[in-house]
């Protein structure tokens, strides 16, 4: 069980324990799967955190290690589609190193 | 030299949005009906039923438990979310099974799948009220070059030329060989199908974010999710390499750049399985009824 800050909640965490607002009312039940209406509740409700069941992990976390140089190979090759694009924009960055992320390790959609 | 109004008539003329998706529009609108009368609406048409249903079930919403009817379908994702996924299937159902010669037409609906679920992604994670208009918004961002295809495909095949030969972005080649682009074509189909404005300044706008006054945030969004989806080359548009960023569109959505990883992978979640319903089921039906 861990306590989530509101606004890093996404759908399919399960919550550990009731929710309830500055006035006791119950929001979400404990035990309850979150989908994005939960999410809106919550947020509009200035919840500041919610418990968690487990470690906040709603999707499996890859024990992944890619060989850096195959990661510097493929931030390369990336580097042709990303040609219209400011790649120090942290943004682009950022997409750029998950986009290579996936070419190295052969992910697919 | 076609002009963009005339363009955009011609097409409109030969692509009308099916009347099972006006009906639903007529009947939501009217003040004086709910949500009972726009289930009754729906459940006429079984197969918008069916893929409604298995949208709601599939990744998009990740429930737990199996929703069985479409009241229960409005009741969890409410009226208006339902309505915005009908009129995504309604488009994709308006151009389905016709051939483009100058477009890869699977890749172009797999690229504005991609960018509808970006665009949602980001909506999800901005708290927004209603994520399917952001889907809607993306999916049919690019709707302007599905048009330029069917109807001018020849100036487009030129425009695709020297997008590939002088390097640049397609929309600029648009623009120099039509005098717009796709995106304002974009834009006049879905002002002929009088669908909301914020929809309609998203479309207009994705490829300029700055100008959109009305609706800075859905022409935002909608400008970040094409270069998500560009990014990760889900499908194509025909745009070789993913857009120029606008810094201000980025500014405007308020995001951290380490928030792209969770919206990458809630696409990621999601794309095969809206891909499979939308897309795959789509054609298996036209399939079925032309044989």
């Amino acid at each position: 069980m861990v306590a989530i800050p509101t606004a890093e909640l996404r759908p399919g965490l399960v919550t550990a324990a009731d929710v309830r607002d500055s006035v006791d009312q119950l929001l979400v039940p404990s035990g309850v799967t979150l989908t994005e209406r939960h999410l809106r509740v919550l947020h509009m409700c200035a919840i500041p955190t919610v418990q968690i069941v487990g470690d906040g992990e709603s999707r499996e976390v890859s024990a992944l290690v890619i060989d850096p140089e195959v990661l510097k190979a493929a931030q390369e090759s990336l580097r042709r589609r990303f040609r219209f694009c400011d790649l120090t924009h942290p943004a682009v960055r950022e997409l750029h190193a998950l986009a290579a992320v996936d070419l190295a390790s052969g992910r697919r959609f | 030299m076609t002009s963009l109004p005339r363009l955009v008539s011609g097409a409109v003329g030969l692509a009308t949005l099916p009347s099972i998706y006006l009906r639903l529009s007529d009947v939501a609108s009217d003040p004086r009906t709910g949500a009972v009368e726009v289930g009754r609406v729906i459940s006429e048409d079984p197969a918008l039923s069916a893929r409604l249903l298995r949208l709601v079930n599939g990744a998009l919403y990740g429930l737990s438990h199996r929703v069985e009817t479409i009241d229960q379908a409005l009741m969890l994702a409410g009226t208006s979310q339902v309505l915005d996924l009908a009129l995504a299937n309604s488009v994709i159902r308006v151009f389905a099974g016709i051939p483009a010669s100058m477009l890869d037409v699977d890749a172009f609906w797999r690229h504005s799948i991609a960018t509808g679920l970006a665009a949602r992604a980001i909506a999800v994670q901005r708290r927004e009220l209603n994520p399917e208009r952001f889907f809607v918004a993306g999916l049919l961002h690019d709707i302007g070059r599905m048009v330029l295809a069917l109807h001018e495909p020849q100036r487009l095949a030129r425009a695709l030329e020297e997008a590939r030969g002088g390097d640049v972005m397609l929309h600029h080649a648009e623009r120099a060989t039509f005098g717009f682009d796709h995106a304002d074509v974009g834009a006049g189909i879905l002002a002929a199908w009088h669908l909301p404005p914020a929809l309609q300044q998203a479309v207009a706008y994705h490829h300029a974010p700055i100008a959109a006054v009305a609706f800075p945030v859905e022409a935002a969004t909608a400008h970040v999710a094409d270069v998500i989806a560009h990014s990760f080359e889900l499908g194509a548009s025909g745009q070789p390499g993913v857009p120029t960023l606008e810094p201000a569109a980025w500014d405007r959505l308020g995001l951290l750049p380490a928030a792209l990883s969770g919206i990458v992978d809630d696409v990621r979640r999601q794309y095969v399985d809206v891909v499979q319903v939308m897309l795959i089921y789509e054609n298996a039906a036209i399939a079925a009824q032309a044989s």
